[in-house]
């Protein structure tokens, strides 16, 4: 006994508490009164610290955290220096955003106790999607982001919301029916739940069930990652949603699941060469196809979201290739493209508290009235096409440098075109912001909410540095994109650490 | 063309029919197609097998409190977000403003306990209910005592016998539904809903990091969980103990859950 004292997990922190710490303060919620948004802004700040502090020491191999009884009978954590940084990411973002809300949202459905309890456990949920190892664990924390998302985007309770909440219930719940056949069929045919045993045991299953669970996992978990033909949903409840909303589902929520379904491919398929192609296309043809549909968009939240399910294909393209410069690349464009997407949501709440609605009309010229926020708005638009010497830049460069290594040219097509397309829109909104408008207009300041501090900024500046720091030191983040990319793609290294055998 | 002003989308009943219609021959195909490809050697074969180190004479607990108990602790989340959405959704009625940037009606004082601010600008419609008749309040008074013993047992005997935390927790809701059903007036106070699951959540969350300090795991069982004391009402160290707090945590939140369901709020009639 004393010996487990003295290596007390409370001196050295595991990974549970990345999922244990955000639950127990999510149920305390009561005690916290006033200080709850500076208590989600510091809970995710120490998170974020922790899953950082632990990213260090899983350089050489996964850290596994048993828990109760050891995998393959047992459920247990899987640590990776690609989950871990995912992790990472997440809880900044959702860090971020807390300390976007405790400044500047003075609307009183945010300052409810709900609110905190729902973005705390939203938190709870991804972290628990990305470091499970365990199928119906898995399941368990996508119930817990899901239903955390359905109410977060019916929060301010008028008709908008309440159906954007509703459409985002009903959808969730569809998909994640499929996701639990998916389950039940995998428990049916190998007999287990670990990730790591499924590996082992996925290539013994007839075929033709192997390509029906497939598929289960590919509608369910397509319809979550906003993947073509699956994501006709969510520019309605995007557009529903409040801003701040908006920009958990877009920057946290969708790598989660995005991670999820990639993790899966790479670890359960010997050869992910056939699926990868699959998803690769689905990638390209949801990239095009919403970047095309976002020049059309004439109300800011849905230009966002279309956007938003552009650069989700664009991730999905470069991960379905499965060859580590690519895949590199991508992960660098999901941590830009989360930057980057926090940055426009919550220059669009700021935009959306001084303007009538979020209609082109209504925004013409709002630069004169919002100068900083229209300039960043203009970073992270130009980061997100891909301009020197933005972060989004580097990312893309990645992606297209790994393409064009491998002798593969159709994707770096795909990607010039859908930069084109998105500078087609983007440039039209920017110059919309900066058009003179007549005087009486601009007196007619709406009846909106009470203006908030200047300190509301200073998330979006952090935001704009990072893109900015990202862009002209993209070697900051490459040691460790290269080794989760490395991770990701190494089925047996991931397997062996658990079963102790290699597949 | 893309569409400027909000438009009446509405989610057809028929549409929601065809869905899960289609959702459930599904799920009938697949499950007549998987029969007998089942695999041989399950790890549920292998948990039941080791169900003994654990001390809890129903293997289901053991499995579902223990071993699997993380999963127990993410489903009791889940229900506890459930319960917040009721609670935020059907507490009290949002303004139908429908412009995006006006403020949401919002309860806050509810969920600070106190009494809740009317927000509408016309009194709330005062709503009569029929009084509950002689039989249905007679029968309910006779059967709530029982009822609410029977759901205590179920949860306490959890480890022992088949039921656990949430059987008997929701035997526990069901006692304080009939009892809305018979007394208009009977009403759970948000403070102590409020208290009692947040005390139960992170009493869960506390034990299954009391377990990493000292049993080295998450959720480990620090208590004396000897196979001799099995079938003994104090055994099996802390599952009955989390049990209980499970039980405590659905039959607060189902209660609540029914309350808010209720068409009438009864704060608004003192």
């Amino acid at each position: 006994m004393d010996q487990i004292l003295l290596q007390s997990p409370l001196l050295t922190p595991t990974p549970i508490w990345l999922i244990a710490l955000p639950l127990l303060v999510a149920f305390l919620s009561p005690l916290w009164g006033r200080a709850r948004w500076p208590l989600l802004f510091g809970v995710h700040l120490g998170l974020f610290a922790l899953a950082l502090w632990l990213l260090a020491g899983v350089q050489d191999g996964p850290l596994i955290e048993t828990l109760v009884i050891a995998p393959p009978l047992g459920i247990h954590l899987h640590a990776d220096a690609v989950s871990l940084l995912l992790v990472a990411l997440l809880t900044f973002a959702v860090a971020l955003v807390a300390a976007f809300l405790w400044q500047g949202a003075r609307a009183p459905h945010w300052q409810s106790r709900q609110a905190f309890v729902l973005i705390m456990l939203l938190s709870a949920g991804c972290n628990g999607m990305l470091l499970t190892g365990d199928l119906f664990n898995l399941y368990v924390f996508i119930e817990i982001a899901g239903v955390s998302a359905y109410l977060l985007s019916a929060l301010r309770r008028d008709a908008a919301a309440l159906e954007a909440g509703l459409k985002y219930l009903i959808i969730g719940a569809v998909s994640a029916v499929f996701i639990l056949f998916a389950t039940v069929l995998t428990y049916i045919t190998t007999g287990t739940l670990n990730l790591a045993a499924i590996g082992m045991a996925f290539a013994d299953i007839p075929a033709a069930m192997q390509i029906l669970i497939g598929l289960l996992l590919l509608v369910g978990l397509g319809i979550k990652a906003e993947l073509f033909p699956f994501n006709v949903w969510v520019p309605e409840i995007y557009r529903g949603s409040d801003p701040e909303a908006s920009a958990l589902f877009s920057g946290v929520v969708v790598k989660a699941f995005l991670f999820v379904l990639f993790n899966l491919v790479f670890l359960i398929l010997a050869d992910p060469a056939v699926v990868g192609r699959w998803l690769m296309i689905l990638g390209g043809v949801t990239m095009v196809i919403a970047e095309l549909t976002a020049l059309r968009q004439r109300d800011l939240r849905r230009m966002l979201a279309y956007s938003s399910l552009g650069q989700v294909g664009l991730i999905t393209l470069a991960l379905g290739f499965a060859e580590t410069t690519v895949v590199a690349g991508g992960l660098f464009h999901l941590v830009n493209h989360t930057l980057a997407k926090l940055l426009l949501f919550m220059v669009a709440a700021l935009m959306l508290s001084r303007a009538s609605s979020g209609h082109l009309d209504a925004l013409t010229g709002i630069a004169r009235r919002l100068p900083l926020a229209a300039g960043l708005f203009v970073l992270g638009s130009l980061s997100m096409l891909g301009l020197p010497p933005l972060a989004g830049f580097m990312s893309k460069l990645w992606i297209m440098a790994g393409f064009a290594e491998a002798g593969v040219f159709w994707p770096i097509a795909l990607i010039l075109l859908g930069a084109l397309l998105e500078a087609a829109y983007f440039f039209r909104w920017i110059a919309l912001f900066y058009r003179p408008v007549p005087a009486p207009r601009l007196a007619s300041d709406p009846v909106g909410l009470p203006t908030a501090s200047s300190a509301v900024t200073w998330p979006l500046l952090v935001l704009a540095v990072l893109l900015i720091g990202f862009g002209l030191a993209p070697v900051l983040l490459e040691p460790a994109l290269n080794l989760a990319a490395e991770v990701l793609l190494d089925r047996s290294g991931a397997i062996e650490a658990v079963m102790g055998v290699r597949p | 063309m893309s569409r400027a002003a909000p438009h009446p989308v509405r989610i057809s009943a028929r549409l929601m029919l065809v869905v899960c219609g289609w959702l459930f021959l599904l799920q009938v195909a697949v499950i007549l197609l998987t029969l007998g490809q089942t695999a041989t050697e399950t790890v549920g074969d292998g948990l039941l097998a080791r169900t003994m180190e654990t001390g809890a004479a129903n293997a289901v607990t053991a499995v579902v409190v223990s071993f699997r108990g993380f999963d127990t602790l993410g489903e009791v989340t889940v229900l506890f977000l459930a319960a917040t959405g009721i609670g935020l959704l059907f507490s009290a009625r949002p303004e139908r403003t429908g412009t995006n940037t006006g403020p949401g009606s919002l309860d806050e004082g509810l969920a600070e306990g106190n009494p809740p601010v009317p927000t509408m600008a016309a009194p709330p419609p005062e709503r009569v209910l029929s009084q509950p008749n002689e039989i249905l309040a007679n029968g309910i008074r006779l059967i709530y005592p029982v009822l609410l013993l029977f759901g205590v047992y179920v949860v306490v005997h959890g480890h022992l016998s088949p039921g656990g935390g949430f059987q008997g927790g929701v035997i526990i809701a069901t006692a304080f539904m009939l009892r809305m059903l018979a007394d208009p007036s009977f009403v759970l106070p948000p403070i102590v809903i409020a208290v009692l699951e947040s005390f139960s959540g992170s009493g869960f969350v506390l034990f299954g990091l009391i377990g990493l300090v000292l049993a080295g795991t998450f959720l480990g069982n620090v208590l004396p969980h000897s196979a001799a004391s099995t079938g003994l009402l104090v055994s099996a160290g802390v599952i009955p103990l989390i049990y209980i707090l499970v039980g405590i945590k659905v039959g607060a939140e189902v209660g609540a859950i029914f309350q808010d369901m209720l068409e009438h709020h009864p704060h608004q009639e003192h």
